[in-house]
């Protein structure tokens, strides 16, 4: 009997042992926790073998042209896995990753700064030397965005413009045409003339710190000024970009202060607003609210400051590849496929416009068709006029550091601003205090 | 065979023998239960221990990898920066008690006269604890989405919507960027949401309260107060004491309900230690720092938990 127990404990405390080494081996990711991608014992040569990507794209379109671009790879040999994910959610991710050594081989990517700084992302220029890829194709501003430091950290597939969005007829009612819209007392002017009881000629999203610091940063380069850089040179113009958010403040809904993008958006395609600065990824944001405020909104590059030009910044969404993927020339081989035209006219329908020059509205109208189906035109009118405006005005988006710390700053001192709690001069000198200790790190 | 052998043999025998024995008397005694729970203890040793020993071992280095790939050791600064520099900190750390105690207290306060009702001989009680348990299922970033509708400062809000037509607002209330209204709004979310989870608790409490004492009370003439004050209560200190601690440690690092209804604003005026380790470590990618209001947080709450366990401890010594 004490023989049968005795075992029964030395059985126990194997299994024990045994379920203690499981439950480590489970904890450290089953081996990939060394830096090495699941694509590691796969060809790298191009002909067959295994990569991830991730994928923030989350809309149903997105997803099915991720699903489908996946069973054509399939077909080459060549497994995909994507990593479906919000955009909010893959800098968090990634962060995480790239300290545990566990990247994967491909992201989708907007701003390369932090991945840059991580030291995790591989420069392109060697492998565009020995490509067929073109980049004199590439929208105006485009390439410059994913370049620091003379090196290209992504291959664009996107080009994105922050502009001023006008609602035509609010405007028209209002007695001005979106063409004579050409100073920064224009757009006063014109959101003045708008504003009648529950209408608001405009609206200024600052309940959340990166759409606080978007609006002022676009309203900056038609005034010759760079947010994250707060030289003194450029006193006067902080000057003039301040003086014109408090000169907005009289045409904008009081609860915009707490407003994140959702509701702007709400308040645009319901006509409640007249005038909004966002971008060319409008259409993908208003068309599910009101297929039909697409047809009735104009962009344009954000009216001239005292002391600039009408510009609009552009930035882009581009693929990378990790350096610590272990199967890049794959990995290259199949980012060039993403960016060719037939995908990236796939894309581009979806959201913002195509970051190279030999995708036409043609090439995309089959596309909108099918992800805009209550605003086709509306949706090919708004990709014509935004490839205009980055044509005709666009500019590189310039990377800031630290920008996610400063949008934060930017935030706090405009809510102190125009809630009248702080005067101009404080405030601008609060602005250079903070985005310089900034920028200084 | 030598006796010099033969001893050490006989020595060596007898040693072997003893740690034999005593290895044995170990394993009867806490060594078997020690290796059941092996897997378990391995587990929290990995996931919950070690990150917590690490968090704090970060927190003394000035690490920033966007903007520079070494991690350099500078011992308290990162605390010295906190408490003396960051004129922010302390301000968070108010907000962090706020929560903590407000939400906590509200949610007791509420969740143990909800469970009294839903104690009582209702009519449809079952559906009604069904019911009950809506909140605490949905999930937080639902709740959030439903709230923030609520509160929207505009005239689409449905609170400044009602309020408007029962003529108590002229002007609509912009709820979640006001100082002095983004408290009471998020508390009441939090109520909202949390407390299905004390009811729930305080029901089971309740439920194990034998029957004949509230009959003895009755029959003595104490009324529905004393009784609850000298019976019911009573027997259900146990109970709270529990369902404060536990509501106390998962309010403190529920972020996730203010970071969907408020991002942490206005500017910072809801922000708490733990969305500050957040923006910290995954917005600015300031590590070390992140690491030092981590470790803040952990010994705030680690203090707080104590301080209550000490108080319950000497109420208990003190009733017995």
């Amino acid at each position: 009997m004490s023989h049968t127990r005795r075992f029964s404990r030395r059985q126990a405390l194997m299994i024990g042992v045994a379920g203690g080494a499981a439950t480590l081996t489970a904890c450290t990711g089953g081996g990939l926790g060394d830096g090495r991608s699941q694509s590691d014992d796969e060809g790298g040569d191009g002909s067959g073998g295994s990569l991830e990507i991730v994928w923030p794209g989350t809309s149903d379109p997105e997803i099915a042209v991720a699903e489908e671009f996946g069973a054509v790879m399939a077909e080459q040999g060549i497994e995909i896995e994507f990593n479906f994910l919000s955009w909010a959610d893959m800098q968090q991710q990634l962060a995480v990753r790239i300290q545990a050594n566990d990247v994967p081989d491909i992201t989708m990517t907007q701003d390369v700064t932090d991945l840059v700084g991580l030291g995790a992302l591989e420069p392109l220029e060697g492998y565009l030397e020995d490509s067929a890829v073109d980049t004199t194709l590439f929208s105006p501003g485009s390439l410059e965005y994913s370049t620091i430091d003379g090196n290209l950290y992504s291959l664009p597939y996107l080009a994105q413009a922050f502009t001023l969005i006008v609602n035509e007829p609010m405007l028209a009612e209002a007695g001005f045409a979106p063409e004579e819209l050409r100073t920064w007392d224009d757009v006063v002017a014109a959101a003045a003339a708008m504003t009648d009881g529950d209408r608001y000629g405009f609206a200024y999203p600052l309940g959340n710190p990166r759409f606080a610091f978007r609006v002022p940063l676009t309203m900056g380069y038609s005034n010759n000024l760079n947010l994250g850089d707060p030289d003194p040179a450029a006193e006067q113009r902080w000057l003039e970009l301040l003086d014109h958010l408090v000169a907005l403040q009289p045409y904008r809904p009081a609860a915009d202060v707490a407003w994140d993008y959702p509701e702007m958006w709400q308040a645009f395609a319901n006509g409640q607003v007249g005038m909004i600065v966002a971008g060319t990824y409008f259409s993908a944001n208003v068309q599910p609210l009101n297929p039909e405020a697409l047809e009735t909104a104009v962009s344009m590059p954000y009216p001239a400051g005292p002391s600039g030009e009408a510009l609009a910044p552009v930035s882009n969404a581009g693929y990378a590849i990790f350096s610590g993927s272990s199967n890049k020339e794959l990995a290259w081989t199949v980012l060039q496929e993403l960016a060719s035209p037939e995908w990236t006219a796939r894309l581009a329908a979806v959201v913002n416009t195509p970051a190279r020059a030999d995708v036409t509205i043609d090439d995309m109208a089959d596309a909108v068709a099918e992800v805009y189906p209550d605003a086709v035109e509306g949706r090919l009118t708004q990709l014509e006029n935004d490839m205009a405006v980055i044509q005709t005005s666009g500019t590189p988006l310039k990377q800031i550091v630290g920008q996610p710390e400063m949008e934060a700053e930017v935030q706090e001192v405009l809510l102190d601003l125009l809630d009248g709690s702080i005067e101009r001069d404080e405030a601008y000198g609060l602005l250079v205090e903070r985005l310089g200790a900034i920028a200084d790190g | 065979m030598t006796e010099a052998v033969s001893a050490a043999i006989g020595t060596g025998g007898r040693g072997a023998g003893r740690v034999r024995g005593r290895t044995g008397a170990w394993m009867r005694g806490q060594g078997f239960w020690l290796a059941l729970m092996s897997p378990v203890l391995l587990f929290l040793i990995v996931t919950q221990f070690w990150p917590l020993v690490d968090t704090s071992r970060i927190s003394v280095f000035d690490y920033q990898p966007t903007r520079s790939p070494d991690s350099t050791f500078v011992g308290v600064q990162n605390y010295v920066d906190l408490f003396l520099n960051d004129r922010r900190f302390w301000i968070i750390t108010r907000n962090s008690f706020l929560w903590m105690l407000g939400s906590t207290a509200v949610q007791v306060v509420v969740g143990t006269a909800g469970a009294l009702v839903l104690n009582m001989n209702l009519r449809l009680r079952g559906l009604w604890r069904g019911l009950m348990m809506v909140p605490w299922v949905t999930p937080v970033v639902v709740v959030a989405i439903i709230w923030r509708w609520m509160f929207d400062g505009g005239e689409n809000g449905l609170v400044n919507y009602y309020l408007g037509q029962a003529g108590l607002l002229s002007d609509p209330l912009v709820w979640l960027s006001s100082d002095v209204w983004v408290w009471p709004v998020v508390l009441l979310a939090s109520t909202w949401k949390g407390t299905p989870f004390v009811i729930l608790l305080v029901l089971a409490g309740l439920q194990s309260l034998p029957g004949e004492l509230i009959e003895s009370a009755r029959v003595d003439g104490a009324g529905a107060f004393k009784r609850f004050r000298y019976v019911v209560l009573p027997h259900l200190r146990p109970t709270l004491a529990v369902t404060t601690l536990i509501a106390l440690v998962t309010v403190w690092f529920k972020f996730e309900l203010i970071w969907a209804l408020t991002t942490g604003g206005p500017a910072f005026a809801t922000t708490i230690l733990p969305i500050y380790v957040f923006t910290q470590a995954f917005r600015d990618f300031n590590f070390g720092m992140a690491g030092a209001v981590a470790t803040i947080a952990m010994l705030t709450l680690l203090t707080v938990v104590g301080v209550l366990g000490l108080l319950t401890r000497l109420r208990k010594e003190g009733s017995s």
